[in-house]
């Protein structure tokens, strides 16, 4: 990545936009990011996008729309757009794999999506509040999901064995022949020294201002446990 | 020493241009490798042409005759270019398979034509997998054949579906360009099948209709007005299967939104792309190919079948998609060349 490349990118996270919500501020984010034209070389308007989305099979969303939206410069309607109407995309990448442009509908909404949170806008808060506990584990251990996450009401679709499947978990995990399987906390064993470098990464890219921004409350539980974690490594140096 | 030219691929374009050559006082030979002669008219035995619903095999065996009743034409099918070399402007092209022979030319013209698009090589079309998915060629193979009925299980079709742009303006598979007479090919076909299939829903689904030309009131509007086709915006994202018809999915982006919609037959317009042979015989005369793999026309636009090696002509769909009577036409541009390039050097 040349020199010049960071530094667009990085613009395009500056703390001193965070907030800013003014419409044209928000398309020239998208536009200006360092992916857009990875994502978007024009559009045949063909439908095969969201002939493959399974998301359109089932909702109002349309990969194709979002991308005629974008293209059409109309800043108000794809600001509307960021309030709802993306986050129905599954980034399954589907659209990607097929589109004859070789555009990526799901990557542009993932860049629609980042500059949606960096600059704080309303949908964020509102849309990312069921994920308080995911944004937890990944930010302290670098999981998504862990075994003891697993309650039978929020996993409908794994089908009817996971009642059983979320029961004493303990045993259930070390029946797995594979040390740093048996846990439960986390996927894997993750070792003190891989939070750290973790911390550091998030602090170095900006994720930690980021979450400052969306969730206080999670950024003063998050902010403790490094500063524990990083007394804990420094002092046993 | 008599000028002889050779003409390699016995399709529409070869044909024209070995008859055309000899009429301008040339000795010709004309090789073809299949064994029989016509190229994609005799390989599919079209019966109807675009865009004129004229007979194919007339116009082949019209095409033949004048070749084979023509004594300074010398045809050998069955018949590979195996090796050239050239010196003085004159090429030494042996021969193989079924005449193996080494001849002299002082010019040569490609016609060496187009493959179609093999819709296996782009999975989502589910070809291959449901035997009531087939090509626009396997179409024009079955209504030589006899009536139209699913392969699947013999039934007369009750609904058939067109889709458009089969391997052609798809960066996935790797051709960005339009195959030209696809869509106009189609609904021909549409309309022949109307004759068949009174009763029968016939639908296409397309991302453009590129009719152009005389073709648009004479195909496309004609469809609609006296075959009752229906056409949808919508190109095809994938073709599943679901009690035995093929399900094609997509999103109709005019009208309605998504779709999951059976069939009983469903025909992929399937695209041109360079032949095997046109490659082949690229890179044996060393002429360079254009973007797309068709042989590139260094004439430009005042001089279509010039290549950029002296001596070297193309006809036909060997540089690019076209229709057969442009590829005819070609064959006619590529004798007159081939005069100009020669008559400074000999005299006839």
């Amino acid at each position: 990545m040349s020199e010049e490349a960071v530094v667009t990118h990085h613009l395009r996270l500056d703390p001193e936009d965070v907030g800013e919500q003014d419409a044209e501020s928000l398309l020239d984010a998208i536009k200006s990011d360092l992916r857009y034209e990875e994502v978007i070389h024009g559009c045949l308007n063909c439908g095969v996008c969201s002939g493959s989305c399974p998301s359109h099979r089932f909702f109002d969303y349309s990969p194709r729309i979002v991308v005629q939206t974008v293209l059409s410069g109309d800043a108000q309607a794809v600001k509307d757009m960021m309030d709802e109407y993306i986050w129905a995309c599954a980034q399954c990448y589907t659209c990607a794999m097929r589109c004859p442009f070789h555009n990526s509908p799901g990557g542009l909404v993932m860049i629609m999506r980042e500059v949606a949170v960096w600059r704080g806008m309303e949908a964020v808060h509102r849309l990312l509040k069921p994920y308080g506990r995911v944004l937890l584990k990944v930010l302290s251990i670098g999981n998504q999901l862990t075994p003891d996450m697993i309650q039978p009401d929020f996993f409908p679709d794994w089908g009817p064995k996971i009642p059983w499947s979320s029961t004493d978990l303990a045993i259930k995990r070390k029946a797995i022949p594979v040390y740093t399987l048996q846990v439960t906390t986390s996927a894997w064993r993750v070792s003190p020294e891989t939070s750290y470098e973790l911390y550091t990464i998030y602090e170095e890219t900006g994720v930690f201002r980021l979450i400052e921004q969306i969730d206080p409350n999670l950024y003063e539980v998050v902010s403790d446990m490094v500063e524990d974690l990083r007394d804990m490594i420094e002092s046993s140096r | 020493m008599s000028t002889s030219v050779m003409v390699i691929g016995a399709g529409p374009a070869g044909l024209q241009a070995a008859s055309t050559l000899s009429h301008l006082g040339f000795d010709v030979t004309l090789v073809e490798q299949q064994d029989y002669l016509g190229g994609a008219v005799a390989r599919h035995q079209y019966q109807v042409l675009m865009p004129d619903f004229s007979s194919g095999p007339e116009l082949l065996s019209r095409l033949i005759e004048r070749v084979d009743n023509d004594s300074h034409i010398t045809v050998y099918t069955g018949t590979q270019v195996e090796e050239v070399s050239e010196s003085h402007d004159i090429f030494t092209i042996k021969l193989s398979g079924a005449n193996q022979k080494t001849l002299q030319s002082q010019a040569v013209v490609l016609a060496t034509g187009f493959d179609h698009f093999n819709p296996a090589r782009d999975g989502k079309y589910g070809y291959g997998l449901f035997p009531d998915v087939i090509t626009g060629a396997e179409l024009e193979e079955m209504f030589a054949k006899g009536p139209i009925r699913r392969p699947s299980n013999g039934e007369i079709p009750q609904s058939v579906a067109f889709i458009y742009c089969v391997g052609s303006r798809d960066r996935q598979v790797g051709n960005t360009y339009c195959s030209r007479v696809c869509c106009a090919v189609s609904a021909k076909q549409a309309i022949e099948l109307r004759e068949q299939l009174p009763k029968a829903r016939i639908s296409m689904f397309y991302m453009d209709v590129r009719t152009y030309g005389l073709w648009e009131d004479t195909l496309y509007w004609r469809s609609q007005e006296e075959a009752g086709v229906v056409y949808v915006k919508g190109r095809i994202a994938e073709v599943t299967e679901q009690h035995g018809r093929p399900v094609l999915k997509g999103e109709d982006t005019l009208v309605r939104g998504p779709f999951e919609w059976p069939f009983d037959l469903v025909v992929l317009a399937a695209g041109m792309e360079p032949s095997g042979g046109t490659r082949e015989m690229a890179d044996k005369f060393q002429v360079s190919l254009e973007s797309h793999g068709f042989i590139k026309q260094a004439g430009a636009i005042h001089n279509a079948s010039l290549t950029d090696h002296p001596g070297v002509f193309v006809a036909g769909a060997a540089s690019g998609p076209k229709a057969i009577e442009d590829s005819i036409s070609e064959g006619d541009v590529a004798s007159l060349a081939v005069f100009e390039y020669l008559k400074a050097k000999v005299t006839l």
